[in-house]
């Protein structure tokens, strides 16, 4: 087992993981408050609930994509100005961009299966077209988050680092 | 807490009552929802396992991470974390009552009982699927033994929130100040030591379980990612569909 200490440049390193974590990190925060939002409101669309409900859980869903919508793009802005130094935070770095773009695009796909639900003159092909796109977005930000999770925590290992709070980039 | 948020707080948790409460309650296989852990790709489960060039044992490995992304999905993927996640930050914001989130602990963990014995039902046959099935099996234990933690840890915080108020006055609950600055107490110096002393155990008990706590979940997130990671390079390389991306979390 290696007991040294990290050198200087190790916690530097740490520091600037950190940092970028940091400015992700409301993003993480708020990301279960939406899936448990649609997960109640998809589970809706194959029971019988009343339209009333419906509309309720909708508009719990509306309102979670308003409160993220500004944390993703205040996070983009700070991600992308982020101190990165060597390759791998370069990429931790992009694969967050890559995640907060995909969940931006996710934000307004799934704003767009709220209104295609909501409107009768809707087809069911359309619909579906549209879910799919959002869970598709959605798939790639969640993606992203992890690859950027991976290459953070293998580069912290690699350098004699703690691992970091696993649920910081979600 | 805006309004909004605020009135639909009751419908979520009744909402996942019922949703614990109904172990049928999943949607039917097939029904297209637009749920996040069912994802665009779950849907086409097992398909292409002929014709695409696959060998035997690369349909059956991915057959059989579909099936480890189902059963970790309906023991408490979809219904148990988002749920609980979501309450923990609530409960940490102070905008419900440590009791409240003990109730989705609870729910939580009594998900998870049934969800560990559906992933141990799991058969797996190669080297990858057993692989991810090991990996989630200890995700999956350490998910258990910290929420089972975190139980604990909340009963301290509920049973400090229990102390009559006059025995805490004027200080941070559960720190010697609390007690000893207590009027009732001031009048019996030995009865308040002993109060301020149980009251530091007390507090003690309380972060250490929270730190156990936070250790089994970081084991079970990572377990959780390193299993995520192993089977989407597998599917990759197959040329497969791949699982939902948060199969797994």
């Amino acid at each position: 087992m290696d007991t040294s200490a990290p050198t200087r440049q190790a916690l530097a390193l740490g520091r600037r993981l950190d940092a970028i974590a940091a400015t992700y990190a409301p993003v993480s925060m708020r990301v279960n408050y939406l899936v448990a939002a649609e997960t109640l409101r998809s589970d809706a669309l194959s029971g019988s609930v009343t339209d009333e409900v419906m509309a309720e859980r909708a508009g719990a869903v509306r309102v979670e994509i308003q409160r993220m919508r500004p944390l993703v793009a205040r996070a983009r802005a700070k991600v992308a100005v982020g101190i990165v130094v060597t390759p791998v935070e370069r990429r931790v770095r992009d694969e967050l961009i890559t995640a907060l773009d995909q969940r931006t695009r996710a934000l307004v796909l799934l704003e767009r299966v709220l209104d295609s639900q909501a409107d009768p003159r809707v087809g069911d092909s359309q619909r579906a077209f549209e879910t799919t796109a959002w869970l598709d977005a959605w798939g790639r930000s969640i993606a992203a988050a992890r690859a950027a999770t991976t290459a953070a925590q293998d580069l912290r290992g690699t350098a004699g680092l703690d691992p970091a709070p696993e649920e910081a980039l979600r | 807490m805006s309004g909004p948020i605020r009135r639909l707080v009751p419908v979520s948790v009744i909402a996942v009552g019922v949703v614990f409460a109904l172990s049928g309650s999943a949607p039917a296989e097939g029904t297209r929802t637009t749920s996040a852990v069912d994802g665009p790709t779950s849907a086409s489960s097992g398909a292409r396992s002929s014709g695409s060039g696959r060998s035997d044992d690369e349909a059956r490995a991915a057959r059989e991470l579909r099936d480890l992304a189902r059963a970790w999905s309906d023991g408490g993927g979809r219904y148990g974390y988002p749920f609980w996640d979501k309450a923990a930050h609530r409960w940490r914001a102070g905008e419900i009552s440590a009791s409240l989130f003990r109730e989705y602990v609870t729910g939580y963990r009594d998900r998870l009982v049934s969800g560990c014995d559906l992933l141990n039902g799991v058969d797996t046959s190669t080297d990858v699927s057993d692989d991810v099935r090991a990996l989630v099996m200890d995700a999956c234990t350490a998910r258990l033994e910290g929420l089972r933690m975190q139980q604990r840890m909340l009963d301290e915080v509920i049973r400090d929130e229990a102390r009559p108020a006059d025995t805490a006055a004027g200080a941070p609950q559960g720190s010697r100040e609390a007690a000893s600055s207590a009027p009732l107490v001031d009048a019996d110096p030995d009865a308040a030591a002993k109060i301020a002393d149980e009251s530091v155990a007390a507090e003690q008990r309380r972060a250490e379980l929270e730190a156990g706590a936070d250790a089994k979940f970081q084991e079970a997130w990572r377990d959780a990612r390193l299993a995520m990671d192993q089977a989407q390079a597998e599917l990759d390389a197959q040329g497969s569909d791949r699982l939902a991306e948060d199969a797994f979390i």
